[in-house]
């Protein structure tokens, strides 16, 4: 976590062109004394160490700056955007298990059938496709043809209701999720293959039991534990996703703001987004951790 | 990866003709990889030549695959777009395997408290999301090519770095390292005799799965406006120019994506064509 | 779902929860909205599209793109306004007078009150001009105040302007950001926060302001023309590219859209809910340089470079032909405008003469280009225009505060390819990218100082007679096309996509839409 802190800080200090030009860009002129009085502001004058230090002691009472456009301090705009990227990344995990799962569960109980081998087909093609192309895509038939679904923005649930909100995030879950589904697939296509060879499954087969059934006692349980663990390991993928579906979409999250910062130089938020997005993706990763202890009994934490 | 010595050269070879998918999708790969580095040649027009009086013109004669909007030859665009996408793709990957493979590799030789600090340095590099971290590098240093290959390059290095750890630590407990080890090999001379040979085949399956990844990053940050800037073009940016005409003049976007789809899919399947061949026991 | 039952209790609870999770998502996502329905029955909501990239505040004496007016109008009130045909009309300002040629007295409009309750009056104008002249605010206008003596109030509503000389041009600059009035209380309490949540006395409240996505603005209860505004809110998607927006557009989502590609023209105007409107604006595609600078610090190299461009093929390949080419900065139609001048022509012949005259001896030329879709397509093509008279250009698209930065300060590139969203008055558009400290002349602060534009400049401003100021700024345009000082390469067309229900829409030739006018039938 210190490393991450240092990383994200080295991004942006080291890169040219440092807040202290950018804040003037918008100033008259270049006067030196306007120059040195924001130098000495933001502490540039002093080493790197000191300041890294500074601002990690700032960090840790939850301080992350103010943003250079807005002046609104950091932590807020980013706490005022995070419930966007929540709502659109946990819509999009839900989505991609949803789907993936049972197929995945059907494409390897009979491995090499004409369904799994559609469905290998399309996870390879899904793999490939880059998602902005897949979101504007989906935007064209559904929005703009079909026109069933709005094109962009965002309704928070006091603004539109339930239905309202839900209609705006289907297309941004569809598209965020699309790359997920095709992993989970895999994963349970593979889990599932692997164990229906098992002697245990063999067995209960043998015994008569359903294939429904079998799969449900047996082989579920064994599948949905590492599709968990990895589903909570690929969230740092979903946000770089989401970065992508926020901007196509015009979602008011964290994504949109962060490539704004970004354009517009807005150091501090920048900063502080890459680090909101680092902290997330490492608890993701122990909620993981602890999801799988919890499911998979033979892990303990000692 | 634990039958050491490896299998023989021939008997890879016939592994790989078995798989299907593997000649077909590494012969497409050949074919593009050819085509770009064959740009010059192939380019039937100046790829930033404006036809001012051919604009959005259809597939047909003169123009193979049409003209976009400013009347500029996709086929020339396209085949010079591709030497942008897939040296940004290559190089990058390559870059981060020069830098990851010998830092994953020694820290995994090491063990330890090394091992466990750059354990914790890649992972904290591995915790920001790659795509938004490409994506600032690259605007915040300022786009170019140098800088696009840079910041995929900084994106990759730590999930190679991470990958040959992990299999360093596979061969390091093999017998036969054991015996080398006992025979009084160096480090250096383990690694490099023993290690390297041993994770080669895997860590380039990596690689070039990690080329398609990398393709599809240079489209994303193409897309969010911090890749290649006009007039070069790069297929990402290819597509994003083209979007705007799906309805009126679809063969604008169908060919960049298009061409970034069959380079993804070739590389990934022949990746996985490539694994079964090293590896057969995992193939289902 | 009896299956479900047969699992073991964790994993029969997780699927569970997933499964009604998902089907209540799909199953509520299918259904129409009827909340919404109902809710949109009662007020007036109105959705713009707009093609707004990286606006970086709402503070009118301090922003910096003129995309930043568009919600200015709707959220602060002017001073003085402009009528359709171009006359001075009160704003803020119920009435004016110019005591002597150099002093004008404005009496303010009583009763008026901020949206934060606090009151107009001249205290409060005062804050404002002073806030504008003080060199430590920073103001992007002050440029526009360099020759005011002094201000002060003289009554509880009426202030007193005194300039160092006479300029009737000055009260064009109430009409635009230097006649916005903002809250002084609320500029007190919020500091520099203020750009973010702007208060003024306009006929919208800024509700909310999301970067990168939107704008909501609300009715003002108390704003003083009663009929105004028409719609109870106002949503404006603000988007990055033409792309998106049009998306927006196509699939009903927006009611209005300004700058709809030309591409776009023939959906829209076969479309049933929407019109297309084709006016003039002074909103225009531009190319400046840094006259300071080799090698576009010499004439001969600048009528190359002016000789050189093909506008007319601008205009037809990027714009589908929607706009207008003009001879002078402001577009035909424009009460300055000399009808009969002539552009200057495109010949490529006679830009490499002029280029054999010039002390150019093929170096690159260095040009920074706004990242507009439409902007970094013309610069291409002016790229090509300059490479075939044997001058190769380097484009470098960059985002409005890196331009800031790197090209107005004077430090990079020679020149600029970009927007010029123009000013209602002549004087303030030639002053503030050609004037002596002018807001946009290269390099900040002082500009390059050309002490013909000054003499012309102040030939135009010192009258208030439109004939004895269109004389002059004729002979502005004259010069300024001789000395290929600044190019306007064309004028660009409002091309609005207004919804059929949509009321109060009006072309204003000033071409920003006047929100507070818009309402639905």
């Amino acid at each position: 976590m210190v490393l991450v802190t240092l990383a994200a800080f080295m991004l942006v200090t080291l890169l040219p062109g440092d807040a202290v030009s950018a804040l003037l860009a918008a100033a008259e002129g270049a006067d030196p004394r306007i120059e040195e009085s924001l130098r000495l502001q933001f502490g540039l004058d002093r080493p790197f160490a000191v300041r890294y230090a500074q601002w990690l002691a700032r960090l840790a009472v939850g301080d992350l700056g103010r943003s250079l456009l807005s002046r609104q301090p950091v932590l807020d705009t980013i706490l005022a955007r995070l419930p966007v990227t929540i709502i659109l990344t946990a819509g999009a995990i839900l989505l991609s298990l949803v789907i993936g799962i049972p197929l995945g569960l059907l494409a390897g109980v009979r491995p090499n059938s004409p369904a799994d081998r559609l469905l290998s087909g399309l996870a390879a093609l899904g793999v490939a496709t880059p998602s902005f192309w897949l979101g504007i895509l989906l935007v064209f038939v559904f929005a703009q043809s079909l026109g069933w679904l709005p094109s962009f923005g965002y309704r928070s649930l006091p603004e539109g209701g339930l239905s309202e909100m839900l209609r705006h995030m289907l297309l941004p879950w569809l598209t965020l999720s699309a790359a997920r589904i095709v992993e989970v697939v895999r994963q349970v296509r593979s889990g599932t293959a692997e164990i229906m060879t098992q002697d245990f499954i063999r067995t209960a087969r043998a015994k008569g039991l359903p294939d429904r059934l079998v799969l449900w006692r047996h082989a579920l349980k064994n599948v949905l534990v590492p599709v968990i663990t990895v589903t909570g390991l690929a969230v740092g993928h979903l946000l770089s996703g989401a970065v992508v579906v926020e901007v196509i979409f015009l979602l008011p999250g964290m994504g949109t703001l962060v490539v704004e910062g970004v354009l517009q130089r807005d150091f501090p938020i920048t900063q502080g987004v890459v680090l909101a997005g680092a902290t997330a993706t490492i608890a993701a990763s122990l909620v993981a951790d602890v999801l799988y202890g919890l499911l998979d009994p033979r892990v303990r934490y000692d | 990866m634990t039958d050491y010595p490896s299998d023989r050269p021939s008997t890879l070879r016939r592994r790989f003709l078995r798989t299907r998918t593997g000649p077909l999708f590494g012969g497409l790969l050949t074919l593009i990889v050819a085509a770009a580095i064959l740009a010059p040649q192939l380019a039937p027009h100046d790829p930033v030549r404006q036809y001012l009086d051919r604009t959005l013109a259809p597939p047909g004669a003169g123009f193979p695959l049409g003209t976009d909007d400013l009347g500029r030859d996709l086929l020339s665009r396209l085949l010079y777009g591709g030497r942008v996408t897939l040296l940004a793709a290559f190089v990058s990957v390559g870059v981060a395997t020069l830098v990851g493979l010998p830092v994953g590799m020694v820290s995994g030789m090491l063990g330890g408290q090394g091992d466990v600090w750059i354990m914790h340095a890649i992972n904290a590099l591995l915790s920001f999301p790659s795509v938004l971290l490409a994506f600032a590098i690259s605007a915040l240093i300022g786009p170019s090519l140098a800088v696009v290959v840079l910041a995929i390059s900084i994106v990759f290095a730590p999930r190679m770095a991470r990958f040959a750890r992990g299999q360093t630590l596979v061969v390091r407990e093999t017998p036969f390292m054991e015996a080398a080890r006992a025979a009084g090999a160096s480090q250096g001379r383990l690694i490099f005799r023993h290690v390297l040979p041993n994770i080669t085949a895997p860590v380039l399956v990596e690689a070039s799965l990690g080329v398609g990844y990398a393709a599809l990053i240079e489209a994303s940050i193409s897309f969010l406006g911090a890749g290649i800037q006009p007039p070069r073009s790069s297929w990402g940016l290819m597509i994003k120019e083209g979007f705007g005409y799906m309805d009126s003049a679809p063969w604008v976007a169908i060919a960049p994506g298009a061409a970034i789809l069959l380079l993804t899919l070739s590389v990934n399947l022949l990746g996985d064509a490539m694994r079964d061949v090293f590896d057969p026991k995992v193939r289902l | 779902m009896t299956g479900l039952r047969t699992c073991t209790p964790r994993i029969a609870w997780i699927a569970c929860v997933l499964g009604v999770v998902a089907l209540a998502m799909l199953a509520t996502a299918a259904l129409p909205s009827l909340a919404s329905q109902q809710a949109g029955a009662r007020a007036v909501h109105i959705r713009i599209a707009a093609v707004e990239p990286n606006i970086r505040n709402y503070d009118p004496h301090k922003g910096f793109s003129g995309l930043e007016h568009r919600v200015l109008y709707a959220v602060f009130d002017q001073l003085v306004r402009f009528d359709r045909a171009g006359n001075f009309v009160p704003g803020l300002a119920e009435s004016w007078e110019w005591s002597d040629p150099r002093t004008l007295v404005l009496n303010l409009r009583r009763g008026v009150k901020f949206h934060d309750g606090t009151p107009f009056n001249a205290e409060a104008v005062v804050f404002n001009f002073r806030r504008i002249m003080n060199p430590e605010e920073q103001s992007i206008v002050r440029g526009e105040w360099t020759g005011v003596e002094s201000v002060e109030a003289t009554g509880e509503h009426r202030v007193r302007i005194t300039l160092r000389v006479a300029s009737a041009a000055f009260l064009a600059a109430l009409t635009d950001r230097s006649g916005m009035i903002v809250s002084p209380t609320a500029v007190r309490q919020m500091g520099e926060e203020f750009g973010h949540r702007p208060v003024g006395a306009g006929p919208f409240v800024l509700q909310t302001w999301v970067p990168g996505s939107h704008v909501t603005l609300v009715r003002n209860p108390d704003y003083w023309e009663k009929e105004f505004p028409k719609a109870d809110r106002l949503t404006i998607y603000q988007f990055k590219a033409d792309e998106p927006a049009v998306r927006g557009l196509k699939s009903g989502g927006v009611d209005f859209m300004q700058g709809v590609p030309s591409k776009d023209v023939a959906w829209v105007k076969a479309s049933r809910g929407f019109d297309f409107v084709d006016r003039p604006t002074v909103s225009s595609l531009v190319m400046s340089y840094n006259l300071t600078k080799a090698p576009v610090d010499d004439v001969h190299f600048r009528r190359a470079i002016q000789a050189a461009i093909d506008r007319r093929a601008i205009l037809n390949v990027v714009y589908g032909g929607i706009g207008q080419l003009s001879a002078s900065m402001l577009p035909k139609g424009f009460w300055s405008v000399d009808p009969v001048m002539l552009a200057p022509a495109y010949d490529p012949a006679r830009a490499k003469h002029h280029l054999s005259q010039s002390k150019y001896r093929g170096e690159k030329l260095s040009l920074v280009v706004s990242p507009d879709d439409r902007i970094v397509k013309s610069a291409q093509m002016i790229q090509q225009f300059l490479g075939d008279v044997g001058i190769p250009a380097e484009i470098t698209p960059l985002p409005g505060p890196e331009q800031l930065a790197r090209f107005f300060t004077g430090r990079e590139f020679q020149g600029r390819i970009g927007g010029w969203s123009g000013r209602s008055d002549p004087h303030l558009n030639y002053f503030a990218v050609i004037g002596c400290g002018g807001s946009f002349n290269v390099p900040r602060p002082r500009g390059y100082c050309d002490p013909r534009i000054e003499e012309l400049l102040q030939q135009g401003s010192a009258s208030q007679d439109r004939e004895v100021r269109k004389k002059a700024y004729s002979a502005l345009d004259l010069y300024l096309n001789d000395q290929a000082m600044f190019l306007t390469l064309l004028h660009e067309s409002w091309a609005v996509a207004t919804r059929k229900s949509l009321t109060g829409f009006v072309p204003y030739l000033f071409g920003k839409p006047i929100y507070k006018e818009f309402g639905l039938r």
